[in-house]
């Protein structure tokens, strides 16, 4: 059957939403910036591929319910991703995955004993979403700089003085 | 396949080889090209593959870039790391035979290395020639300083190399009056101006010299501003790509405009009417006459890299060209059993061993801008030290902690692991990562005849061509090195307002390269090293056919029609990278080889 791709269904509106939503909280960066890197659907995509639409799901949902939980208490939502979804022996390392993807572009295989439990997909293999995705991930921007081998910045920009990353609230 | 007789024959189109086929072909000579691996970078447009390789690659290492090709393979990083220890390392391309991995990687490629260079070009100092006459050390070469100095400016020109002359005159490195390099220096980066501020005061003591420290550019083969007179070349098969250094800050692995040198802008400015390349075709055998003049070149073209099918040919020319890379260049002639009567090919195999410290400055010094390296400190690239220990240069790292640690990846995978999420997060990366500081100490590495390339009939490739076996270790003269220039990194960092506790150098039993050095007192200390992506001494060139392979024009003592040209030929190693020299001895060469075509 090589070749030969199983065709996810789109995701939903709602779950587009939401993975974005609990992107923001897992990246510090907003939802502006998240989908001006294009990335949000390959992302979402790539997930859904790599450990299915049940755990995705699982993961979403939970993601919903503890922002219900919290309401406008913000280390309260904070505290509950802790207790509730990272510390989850099913989603916690799922979430990591997520921190790492938008950071790098890069899914990172999930741990033996996880797959040894939820079961192993093909595509769930260590590897860059994309090129593109190598150079929309967010760290970059963080550290001031840009994707070495992309967005380049232009001749005798290293001589001046660095960007120093925002300062944030 | 090529038709008809040649006047040269060159194996290897890298920077040497096509610089010497670009001399030869102006002055109308006609030259056979023949290269193993494939025709890379032929079309921007294909060269844009292989920066998309490098931006999905996992392991960001030399050779990501470049796929892998079974009929011509070449080394990947991760075969040599030697992570486990084991010795011997059998898988991979090159076998390492220990005691140490040689841990430097090489590209089988049109273009050759020059396509995963970083493309620093220092001049080798004058005493670099003489260290056994004036050190008492190591061998001097057959030729001096000032004998390959106008082969210096014109390797210069050929690669394009940008700098100042009036920083460049260290340790009795000189220029003509008339001379200048084809561009202006690349513009140092701001983290250089931090180093300088601290350069400025640092101080150190070895025996009873006291040693200061300067800050200078690195002249380097990247395109800056023209000078008069030069033609800037863009990147090949495309108009206006490429004119100046855009700061991609991926010189290594690859230029994504081709800004840096690669072979592929010579082969770019030569005449077609004059040359025939052929990819895809591995030298296997020099034919060796009865006479002692070589016959002929047998070679295997295989048409798919995906297959070990392949067809054998036999090429002939007046004139034959090794210029296939230090190890490869080695591996044929023991293959061919030629050129070898002094028993020194393969032997002295060196690297410059690249020790590595690293550090946080106080405040954000802009780490992953520009080229790897702009600046030095050229201060230990010579001096009395040089009979009890090597000499180094130091290279002032623009990419952070780098090859030390592999930033920012490893901050994100172990923020991630730890929880860590959100503005947390995100200021934690901003705080540490554009403070990082490192500096890689490039180590001169003595002659040695049991550091070597070697063949087996156990280690063949799938079409049948050996496999290098190499054999490798590091003597104390480089040891003690090592020891003296964590001492000058220490005085660097303080002088710089860096504690103790913002100097992050460790080396443990995981390290690289790990090795121990037992000082005097009997204190025992750790040391680790890189490679620096060198390759050197394996065909030596020397005065006497006893000791040498080749004479002061690379070409054989034993095959008169024989030149065996590149960084093996360099008998010492100095601390400079060696590629602007193997190609102003390819040039001198060059000379010769028109000299005998007539």
């Amino acid at each position: 059957m090589a070749g030969s791709r199983r065709i996810p269904r789109a995701p939903s509106e709602e779950a587009r939403q939401r993975f974005v939503s609990f992107s923001v909280l897992l990246t510090g960066y907003d939802s502006a910036e998240l989908w001006g890197t294009g990335m949000v659907d390959a992302y979402l995509g790539f997930l859904i591929n790599a450990v299915g639409d049940q755990v995705t799901g699982a993961l979403l949902a939970k993601w919903t319910t503890v922002v219900e939980a919290a309401g406008p208490d913000s280390s309260a939502l904070d505290q509950l991703v802790r207790d509730e979804i990272l510390a989850d022996p099913t989603l916690g390392p799922v979430a990591r995955n997520l921190i790492v993807m938008w950071y790098l572009g890069e899914w990172q295989q999930l741990p033996a004993d996880w797959r040894e439990l939820h079961g192993t997909h093909a595509a769930d293999q260590t590897c860059f979403v994309s090129p593109e995705a190598y150079a929309q991930g967010l760290v970059w921007n963080a550290i001031g700089a840009h994707p070495q081998g992309a967005k380049m910045p232009g001749y005798g920009s290293w001589a001046l003085p660095p960007t120093i990353p925002e300062e944030l609230p | 396949m090529p038709q008809g007789s040649y006047d040269a024959i060159i194996i290897g189109a890298g920077p040497v080889g096509v610089n010497i086929a670009k001399v030869l072909t102006d002055r109308g000579k006609r030259v056979l090209l023949l290269e193993a691996g494939r025709a890379s970078g032929l079309s921007y447009d294909g060269w844009l593959s292989y920066v998309d390789t490098y931006r999905s690659a996992v392991m960001k290492e030399p050779n990501a870039p470049y796929p892998p090709n079974p009929n011509a393979p070449s080394t990947y990083a991760q075969d040599v790391l030697n992570i486990q220890h084991k010795i011997p390392i059998l898988s991979g391309y090159q076998v390492e035979k220990g005691p140490l991995s040689f841990a430097s990687t090489y590209l089988r490629s049109l273009g050759g290395t020059s396509l995963h260079w970083l493309g620093t070009c220092p001049r080798m100092v004058p005493n670099d020639f003489r260290l056994k006459t004036v050190y008492g050390v190591g061998v001097d070469w057959p030729i001096t300083y000032d004998d390959l100095q106008p082969y210096y400016c014109k390797a210069e020109w050929a690669l394009g190399v940008s700098a100042n002359k009036d920083e460049q005159g260290h340790f009795g490195i000189w220029f003509p009056p008339d001379y200048d390099y084809p561009m202006e220096r690349i513009p140092p980066s701001y983290s250089d101006g931090v180093y300088a501020e601290g350069a400025r005061k640092a101080r150190v003591r070895f025996g009873d010299h006291d040693y200061g420290m300067t800050v200078t550019s690195l002249p380097q083969a990247r395109n800056s501003i023209p000078r008069q007179n030069y033609a800037l070349s863009s990147a090949y098969g495309t108009a206006h790509v490429g004119e100046r250094c855009e700061g991609n800050a991926s010189c290594i692995p690859i230029c994504p405009v081709q800004a840096k040198y690669s072979a592929l802008r010579t082969l770019g400015q030569m005449d077609k009417n004059f040359y025939t390349l052929v990819t895809q075709a591995v030298a296997s055998r020099l034919i060796v006459n009865e006479n002692g003049r070589i016959g002929g070149v047998e070679y295997k073209r295989y048409e798919s890299e995906g297959s070990n099918q392949y067809q054998t040919g036999t090429a002939t020319a007046t004139l034959y060209i090794v210029a296939a890379h230090a190890v490869e260049s080695a591996k044929l002639l023991l293959a061919s059993g030629a050129a070898n009567s002094s028993d020194q090919v393969g032997r002295n195999l060196a690297d410059h061993p690249f020790f590595l410290t690293w550090a946080l400055n106080p405040t954000p010094v802009g780490a992953f801008r520009g080229p790897g390296q702009t600046s030095e400190i050229p201060s230990f690239r010579d001096g009395p030290f040089r009979s009890d220990f090597a000499a180094f240069r130091i290279d002032l790292g623009n990419w952070g902690w780098d090859i030390a640690t592999f930033p920012p990846n490893s901050n994100v995978y172990e923020a991630a692991a730890a929880n860590t999420f959100g503005k947390t997060l995100r200021r934690s990366l901003g705080q540490q990562i554009p403070r990082q500081l490192r500096v890689g100490y490039v180590i001169e590495q003595l002659p040695e005849p049991g550091n070597r390339v070697t063949i087996s009939a156990e280690f063949v490739d799938p079409i049948g061509c050996f496999r290098p076996v190499i054999h490798y270790n590091v003597s104390d003269y480089t040891r003690k090195a090592m020891i003296a220039a964590n001492k000058v990194s220490d005085a660097l960092f303080h002088a710089m307002g860096i504690p103790d506790a913002d100097i992050y150098t460790k080396f443990t039993p995981d390290s690289p390269g790990y090795m121990t050095y037992k000082q005097d007192d009997g204190t025992v200390v750790p040391l680790s090293f890189f490679g620096s992506g060198h390759h050197m001494g394996t065909h030596r060139m020397g005065v006497s056919r006893t000791d040498s392979v080749t004479n002061r024009y690379s070409r054989s003592w034993d095959h008169e029609n024989l030149y065996v040209v590149g960084c093996g030929g360099m008998p010492t190693t100095g601390s400079s990278n060696p590629t602007l020299t193997a190609v102003a001895m390819a040039l001198m060469a060059a000379d010769d080889m028109l000299t005998q075509l007539g």
